[in-house]
């Protein structure tokens, strides 16, 4: 199938189901709940009878305590429209900084899960806009062209990440939920980049890739940094002292990232390309109460 | 705008360093090892916020630096001033008498030095700077503040003059400028002006020169004569001189004299075979570095050999025995009968003497009638005379009367002249009349209204004299005009005057005087309706040969004549020697850190 995800590991994934936290607007049945009432399993609320309902969903107990003819409705169970955007912008490459396959691999993961589940998934690759597209697929065995997908990403473009969400979610896309995989270097704010996304009501689940390269870069003495984005060059006398300012207003700008999506109430898991991927994922997706 | 790539060649020469200096540490930088980061983001408030104040203090400085460089070069290039202010004016004075064309060592005259030191200062100054240049042979006629590339005009049309009294304009005291040089030798315009700035183009150089030239006849031997030379060493060691006078191809005098320091000597030629006519003298030395004195040109008035007609009825003439016993003077006896039969076209005669003989037709020749009667060719009335009758006044001014006395001159009968503004009036009768009377012209005549029979002239002492002096007026030319060059002036009977080749010299005239203008020595003719004028301009005076004689220290070296542009420096050299020190300021204070 491809080489981003062993074997094993999808054999681990077959078991597990994405939680959402508020019920989603998809049309077909499927596993999650769906703000729709009908045929469910958990109790939604009662409503008076009219001619034509089902009969089935009647109330008789309260018929016979009050006389009332009241119809028990259900939330019904219905797909969950999954959108994984990856950013490919060249800032998610660079000489083995291994971001962009960071960031195929945890897609992977998500479109596994999701088109496990019955979910229609749908992969976007951004930079400035919307580069590459797959509609919405479901079932599992469209799992080969999601990965057939993702092994076709490069890394091209400078992010945008409000262009990027008004274009592709301007067109009027079932709410949902938004996996967006970036390493979050923008020039624009997370507010202003993000805020169509709280206009339109999408559940987002943020995976924020991290190469140790940008954590702690190896710098030192006259140099130019040259942005792999823009080209803009900018040069820079490199001192311990600067190195250690760099490193405090990294970590500042990664919780910083942290805190807007803990304060939206999203959910947002670091990714770290050092670390191994396919034993820290699982566990941190868990940790943010993803999977059940 | 930017005509500083004409400007001194200093300031491109600092300019081309300069631009050399950058260009080597552009090649030497270091190489700037370039990384490509995902994103320059997070950098960019790194670099903000970790630029340290003293940072910020060297890079406003480094910028105020590259702004100062810009504005140096730029004011360096442009050189700008304000106009109209005495700043910007300047004053030149450029002596150019005489002495100025002595030839200094380097073989360039002290004119041209001082010329070539002019134009390196009007180059050396801004573009704006107005300058007025003053001569001292006035041949600017009205100086006045102009621009730099007019005064590179009226500096191109200055020549040395040959006027003796240089004159510095007492005004150029008064005038209101920054800066006044004066560019002089200090031979003939004497001290500087206060508050001017001397550039002294004084050299002592070896000079001779011929400072006289004249012409005598050898007395008590009138077929002789002599040449008189005066010749002058102005230098200050012995000088061998060859002298050498020349009239003719056959006809050259040659010696050769050893003059001392600063000697003076009159040399002697015997001139016997030279003609009346022009003479050219020059002199010869191997160190003279001063021509213009070299040469003089003269002119022998006389004649040689005078040939009289003695015009005399009677053989025991006392007039025959006086001519010829004059030494120039051949004479031939005619009776009036042989004179009356001569064709005039064929008249083989200089001069005639008419002794009591009338002449019944205008002689073609000059003439002396003793005895003149009332004829008719004649332009003057006569009056006869019969009582005894003195001369008691004389027109001592005339040639003819020169060193003569008449005073006892005693008149028996004949005829007295009266007045007229054609003739001149030579002997006064005591009656009233003129006795005698000298008729000016083309064909000079001498009339005299008595017969040598009717009175005492033939026993006088000083008739000899008075003879020999009317041949004299009557056959040679008048004595030459020597003159210097300039403005010459003549007479104002002149009517045309001509250079010896021949060119036409314009003439005008005022105050009843005729001038012209000569810069050139040699020999004039100007012609007058009572006969030629001989005009030798030459450079024969002392003050022109003295060329030396300055309070001015010699300069050993006209290499080191400091141009009083660059003293203390122009503006464009300080503007590019400061942008070379904020250049390597900037280097310490930023570039440094970058190289090491």
């Amino acid at each position: 199938m491809s080489t981003l995800l062993s074997k094993e590991f999808l054999r681990r994934l077959d078991g597990i189901s994405l939680l959402l936290r508020r019920p989603v607007a998809g049309h077909l049945r499927g596993q999650h709940r769906s703000r729709r009432t009908g045929l469910g399993m958990i109790f939604a609320d009662y409503r008076p009878y009219s001619a034509g309902d089902d009969i089935r969903n009647l109330d008789w107990a309260t018929y016979m305590r009050l006389d009332r003819l009241v119809l028990r409705m259900f939330e019904e169970e219905a797909d969950t429209p999954i959108y994984i955007l990856i950013d490919n912008s060249s800032s998610m490459g660079g000489e083995g900084s291994g971001k962009l396959q960071m960031a195929k691999k945890f897609a992977a993961v998500l479109a596994y899960i999701g088109l496990l589940n019955h979910d229609r998934v749908s992969l976007i690759s951004f930079s400035d806009g919307v580069v590459k597209e797959m509609p919405g697929r479901r079932g599992k065995n469209q799992m080969w062209r999601a990965m057939h997908f993702l092994d076709s990403l490069k890394n091209e473009g400078q992010t945008n990440l409000v262009n990027t969400f008004r274009r592709f979610f301007g067109t009027g896309r079932t709410r949902g939920l938004v996996f967006v995989i970036s390493d979050f270097l923008l020039e624009e704010t997370l507010e202003d980049s993000f805020r169509p996304l709280i206009q339109y009501g999408h559940d987002v689940f943020a995976g924020h890739i991290i190469a140790p390269e940008e954590e702690n870069p190896s710098l030192d003495g006259q140099v130019v940094l040259v942005d792999s984005e823009s080209r803009e060059a900018l040069s820079a006398q490199v001192t311990e002292t600067m190195l250690a300012t760099y490193r405090t207003e990294f970590n500042k700008y990664r919780a910083n990232t942290e805190q807007f999506f803990k304060r939206a109430g999203w959910s947002y898991v670091p990714l770290r390309t050092d670390v191994d991927f396919e034993a820290s994922v699982l566990t941190a997706l868990k940790k943010e109460g993803m999977f059940r | 705008m930017i005509n500083f790539f004409a400007s001194s060649p200093l300031f491109s020469f600092l300019l081309a360093g300069l631009i050399g200096t950058v260009i080597l540490l552009y090649l030497l930088r270091p190489p700037v090892l370039n990384r490509l980061i995902s994103s320059n983001i997070i950098w960019k408030r790194v670099i903000g916020s970790s630029r340290l104040i003293s940072e910020r203090w060297r890079w406003w400085l480094s910028v105020l630096l590259a702004l100062l460089i810009a504005i140096l070069l730029l004011s360096a290039a442009l050189r700008p001033s304000v106009n109209g202010q005495a700043d910007d004016r300047t004053l030149i004075i450029l002596d150019n008498s005489p002495s100025m064309g002595a030839l200094t060592q380097t073989g360039l005259s002290r004119y041209n030095v001082a010329k070539d030191s002019v134009m390196k200062l009007l180059a050396s100054l801004s573009k704006d700077v107005q300058v007025m240049l003053v001569d001292t042979q006035r041949q600017i006629t009205t100086p006045s503040f102009s621009s730099i590339s007019d005064a590179l005009e009226i500096l191109e049309q200055l020549k040395v003059g040959n006027s003796l009294e240089p004159l510095v304009p007492s005004w150029v005291a008064t005038v209101d400028a920054s800066k006044k040089f004066i560019y002089t030798d200090g031979v003939l315009i004497g001290g500087v002006p206060e508050g001017f700035t001397l550039v002294s183009v004084f050299q002592s150089v070896p000079n001779v020169g011929i400072t006289r030239l004249s012409f005598a006849t050898i007395p008590g031997d009138a077929k002789r004569r002599q040449a008189f030379v005066e010749v002058v060493n102005a230098g200050s060691d012995s000088q061998l001189v060859e002298i050498e006078l020349a009239q003719t191809q056959s006809r050259i005098l040659t010696r050769r004299v050893d003059l001392g320091p600063y000697e003076k000597a009159t040399h002697i030629f015997d001139a016997t075979k030279f003609d009346s006519g022009p003479v050219k003298a020059a002199i010869f030395s191997n160190a003279d570095r001063f021509k213009a004195d070299d040469t003089a040109f003269g002119y022998i008035t006389e004649k040689k050999q005078v040939r009289v007609g003695l015009v005399a009825n009677r053989q025991d003439s006392k007039l025959f025995t006086l001519l010829n016993l004059m030494p120039r003077v051949f004479v031939s006896r005619l009776t009036s009968t042989e004179y009356a039969a001569l064709n005039p076209g064929e008249m083989s005669f200089d001069a005639l003497v008419f002794d009591g003989t009338p002449a019944e037709r205008k002689p073609t020749v000059p003439s002396i009638f003793f005895g003149v009667d009332s004829s008719t060719w004649l332009d003057v009335s006569v009056t006869p005379i019969r009582s005894s009758q003195l001369a008691v006044n004389k027109n001592a001014g005339h040639p003819i009367l020169r060193n003569i006395s008449m005073s006892d001159l005693l008149v028996e009968t004949g005829f007295v002249f009266g007045a007229s503004d054609d003739v001149h009036a030579l002997l006064e009768a005591e009656g009233g009349g003129v006795l005698a009377v000298a008729v000016p012209g083309a064909v000079k005549n001498i009339l005299l209204g008595f017969d040598l029979d009717k009175s005492n002239l033939a026993f006088l002492a000083d008739f000899p004299i008075l003879l020999s002096n009317s041949i004299a007026w009557l056959v040679d030319e008048p004595p030459v005009l020597s003159v210097n060059p300039g403005v010459v002036t003549l007479p104002g009977d002149v009517t045309k005057i001509y250079r010896i080749d021949g060119v036409d010299m314009p003439l005008w005239f005022a105050d009843g005087k005729a001038y012209f203008h000569t810069q050139e020595t040699g020999l004039y003719t100007a012609f007058t309706p009572n006969g030629p004028l001989r005009v030798s301009v030459s450079q024969l005076d002392r003050r022109f040969s003295d060329i030396n004689l300055s309070k001015l220290p010699s300069l050993e070296s006209f290499q080191n004549i400091a141009n009083p542009g660059l003293t203390g420096y122009s503006f464009s050299f300080l503007a590019g020697a400061l942008t070379l020190i904020l250049l390597m300021l900037e280097w310490y204070l930023y570039h440094r850190r970058i190289t090491q």
